[in-house]
């Protein structure tokens, strides 16, 4: 969880660089998380990642403290996540097929035998593939509650909707999931 | 509580740990006695949460940030009118009572000046036709400077 204080914040909305850069080490991994598994596409979540900042420095100053900094920046990265996603859907005529996977520079770990580190490869294709089969709106509920550990209530309030259509998006995308990869034998 | 609501809750709540602790006892209690229930738990987990469970966080290349950078950096450093217009705002808004003092002293040193030049341009014009009127009724009766007896007569003046 994003957890940055107020004093970081004054001081980054004073114009104080080093206090933005330090914002950004500390939320910038859950915004290209975010943004990697609603576009699909690295490049994307780059660019994602690139405008939710630069709107973040622009409005710090009017940040009034009424909801929490992860809420916000949450807030800001999906929406700018699925409105991009549904750019590119429109530009190409139909759905965007996700990325397979990241590449292997992104997760292999020293030391992590081979065996392991295919098998992680082969799941990150697996979630890939998972999410790139769900309307955005059911993919955002699920990045939030199983990629990133929000609450039902903080899903809610990052997605500006209540609390029985978190349940709702939630229970249809996993009955998709069950359907669609439930018969499979897992390794 | 039946097989169908059991699913519903197996499906979010249950399964993302948000089921108050009656509910969660009830729910355990109703798996341990249903097979069906169990199976279908064992493949939500299997099929739709677990392979969420094992993935890495990606981290955004070096070059993001220089991108940023290089977007909010110049609106501070680069233009100076800007900065210069941005710290009027700023000193206008922030420091406003000072400024509408200052603006007031201002328009009373400027009001007192106009109105002590316009009092001394209507001297000057008043001496100044008190000075005619003078003059002019020397002439009239006679006793003017130019008019003055210098002792002999006009007409040997100029013989």
């Amino acid at each position: 969880m994003i957890n940055i204080s107020k004093d970081l914040m004054f001081r980054a909305a004073r114009g104080d660089m080093a206090a933005f850069e330090e914002i950004y080490k500390i939320s910038s991994g859950y915004v290209y998380a975010v943004a990697y598994r609603v576009t699909g596409k690295k490049e994307d979540a780059e660019e994602v990642t690139q405008d939710v900042f630069i709107s973040v420095y622009r409005n710090l100053r009017s940040f009034a403290f009424r909801s929490a900094f992860s809420t916000w920046i949450y807030r800001i990265a999906m929406n700018t996540a699925i409105n991009l996603y549904r750019k590119r859907s429109k530009e190409r005529g139909r759905t965007v097929p996700f990325d397979d996977a990241m590449g292997t520079k992104d997760h292999a770990h020293k030391g992590d035998d081979a065996s392991r580190s295919l098998e992680k490869k082969d799941n990150e294709k697996l979630v890939q593939s998972m999410l790139g089969c769900l309307p955005e709106d059911q993919r955002a509920c699920i990045v939030m509650k199983d990629l990133e550990g929000l609450k039902y209530e903080e899903i809610a309030r990052a997605l500006n909707i209540n609390l029985n259509t978190v349940r709702s998006r939630l229970s249809r995308a996993r009955e998709k999931l069950v359907s669609l990869y439930g018969k499979e034998e897992r390794p | 509580m039946k097989c169908e609501k059991i699913e519903k809750l197996l499906l979010t709540d249950h399964a993302d740990g948000e089921l108050s602790p009656e509910l969660k006892d009830e729910v355990a209690r109703h798996l341990e006695n249903c097979e069906n229930c169990r199976a279908v738990e064992k493949k939500i987990r299997s099929a739709a949460i677990m392979p969420f469970s094992n993935v890495s966080r990606p981290v955004p290349p070096e070059s993001v940030w220089l991108n940023i950078k290089a977007a909010v950096e110049p609106r501070r450093t680069e233009n100076p009118v800007e900065t210069f217009l941005s710290k009027l705002r700023s000193a206008l808004t922030t420091k406003k009572p000072v400024f509408a003092l200052a603006t007031a002293m201002v328009l009373v040193v400027a009001l007192v000046s106009v109105k002590a030049y316009h009092d001394r341009q209507e001297r000057i014009v008043s001496y100044f036709i008190d000075d005619q009127i003078a003059f002019l009724d020397s002439l009239g009766n006679g006793n003017g400077t130019q008019a003055e007896d210098i002792g002999i007569p006009m007409e040997d003046m100029f013989m």
